[in-house]
């Protein structure tokens, strides 16, 4: 399904190569999910997550329709299933300290299966993690499946100041750049033995190399600003808007909202 | 009748803030359809002339592009006027797509849409990189991004194309594919390089800059021949002229 040869094989290239496709590694991948337009797909991602957040606190069994989307969106796209719950795997630490808290502080009974008591903090904690997991379901998959700079458009569409967007896309843009420059200082440092100084020594030369890779990232904004002013940059970042909406994109949109508006107002 | 020339230096010099001076009385001429290197050793000054030739580096006085003083009202003018390519493309490729990077220039020459997507693809066709359009820059290999960054600087369509250290990194057939490239142009050239071999090929000029000064200003053939003078700065005569000359 790959259209690319980009930099996604772990057999390809260096160990700095794979930074390149960290946020849009599977991006480049083709499916229904990967043609919407951008601006729909954050559009209905959006909506999802106003919905889910929307639903209240001691709804547990109610939020379960909701995985249907995300569902849909992981099946239909081709995004492996694991990438998914590695990445949530990652932010589960903040998930867990935050879900611990309900049940000790709200002791409550709510509801029982036999003689066993469900409490309210229960229900509140089991609510938090599932809408955590929607939610950063969702996102994933729009992150995932969509481009870096569709996204970026995507986000300029839902108006998000343009400024900051072409912050994100430079910093996007160079994030690689300036890790690969950080390794080669590292690998410059450790093949000159850096291991055997002395640790006084080792902090100095630490903050001296950061304040070269600093220096070094100056020197380069300038001179890719030289560049931009070169081909008659002005302060404003053009580009020809090639997004059209299809009808496939109306329907994904429609079919989204009424799915979260069913569901929603199916409950109350 | 010579042709008009594009771009006039008399007297340039400058300093960097730090106290270097990088360049000490600079003067020449180069008309249309020339094509000349520009050589000296590490340091001699050439990118710094480079960068004065757009109004990186404004001087009004002493340098002039198709017969305006670098000023900065007639900046946008002579941007459009010299495409520059610099020593590291990945400095020059800043956007998300190779097609975004293309059409950056002309859209800011406030080109239509239509006429912007027809010098996209002309100059991608030009470069031999067609069908990149949807390629993250930094996805590419060195010599795609090298000719990209070319591409980058001829969908302005510029009278004057600028490069400094075009061939560093590339491998042989990278190297041969740009020189060839560069052949293929018919636009005026300025060349800034370290490799003689290319300079003898592509440009039947040769100015030898050290220290900031101009050394020799000769037709290529001849200075590239003079050893003892190459030797005293810091350069080798090329391989080529040696065997066909012993
Ligand atoms: N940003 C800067 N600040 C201070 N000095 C600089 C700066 N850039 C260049 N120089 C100095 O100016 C002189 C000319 O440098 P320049 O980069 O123009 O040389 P060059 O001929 O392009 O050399 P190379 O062949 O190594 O690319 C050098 O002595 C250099 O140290
Ligand atoms: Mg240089």
């Amino acid at each position: 399904m790959e259209r690319g040869t980009e930099g996604d094989s772990p057999a390809h290239g260096p160990a700095f190569d794979m930074h390149h496709s960290y946020l849009d590694k599977f991006a480049s991948m083709d499916s229904p999910v990967h043609r919407l337009d951008p601006r729909v797909k954050t559009l209905a991602v959006a909506v999802f997550i106003g919905f889910v957040v929307s639903v209240g606190r001691r709804e547990v069994l109610g939020l379960v329709p909701f995985a249907l989307f995300p569902g849909i969106l992981v099946a239909v796209s081709g995004v492996p299933a694991g990438y998914l719950l590695r990445r949530i795997a990652i932010t589960s630490p903040l998930l867990l300290s935050l879900a611990i808290l309900p049940p000790i502080f709200s002791r409550q009974p709510a509801l029982y299966f036999g003689s066993f008591a469900v409490t309210v903090g229960m229900l509140n904690a089991a609510n938090l993690v599932i809408k955590f997991c929607l939610c950063v379901t969702a996102t994933l998959m729009l992150t995932s499946t969509t481009p870096f700079d569709r996204l970026l458009r995507g986000l300029q569409w839902l108006g998000l100041p343009k400024a900051l967007l072409v912050q994100l896309s430079f910093l996007y843009r160079y994030l690689f750049v300036m890790a690969d420059e950080g390794i080669h200082m590292k690998v410059a440092r450790d093949s000159r033995l850096f291991a055997r100084a002395a640790p006084g020594r080792r902090l100095r030369a630490v903050g001296g190399a950061l304040g070269v890779l600093f220096l070094r990232t100056l020197d380069r904004s300038e001179r890719i600003y030289a560049a931009m002013a070169s081909r008659g940059f002005d302060g404003t970042v053009r580009t020809i808007s090639e997004l059209k909406f299809r009808a496939a994109d109306f329907v994904f949109i429609g079919a989204t909202a009424a799915y979260c508006c069913i569901l929603r107002f199916g409950l109350m | 009748m010579r042709p008009e020339p594009l771009i006039e230096l008399h007297g340039l010099s400058f300093t960097y803030s730090d106290g270097t001076q990088a360049l000490d009385g600079i003067s020449f001429q180069i008309r249309r359809s020339e094509r000349v290197a520009l050589i000296g050793p590490n340091g001699a000054g050439k990118s710094t002339l480079i960068l004065h030739l757009n109004g990186i580096y404004r001087n009004a006085t002493a340098v002039r592009v198709c017969e305006m003083p670098v000023t900065k009202p007639n900046l946008a003018e002579i941007r459009s006027l010299v495409g520059m390519v610099f020593q590291n493309a990945d400095d020059q490729l800043f956007m998300p797509t190779v097609f975004d990077d293309v059409a950056f220039g002309p859209l800011n020459m406030g080109l239509g849409a239509d006429e912007v997507r027809r010098r996209v693809t002309d100059a991608l066709d030009a470069v031999g990189m067609a069908g990149l359009e949807n390629k993250a820059p930094y996805h590419l290999s060195s010599g795609q991004k090298r000719a990209v960054a070319i591409a980058t600087v001829l969908a302005m369509d510029p009278q004057v194309l600028a490069l400094d250290e075009p061939v560093s990194g590339l491998d042989p057939r990278g190297r041969r594919r740009l020189i060839e490239l560069l052949k293929s142009f018919e636009v005026t050239l300025l060349i800034a390089s370290h490799d003689l071999e290319l300079v003898l090929e592509l440009c039947e000029r040769c100015i030898l800059i050290d220290n900031g000064r101009i050394i020799a200003d000769f037709p290529a053939r001849e200075l590239l021949s003079d050893a003892p003078l190459l030797e005293a700065h810091g350069l080798e005569k090329p391989w080529s002229l040696r065997r066909s000359q012993e």
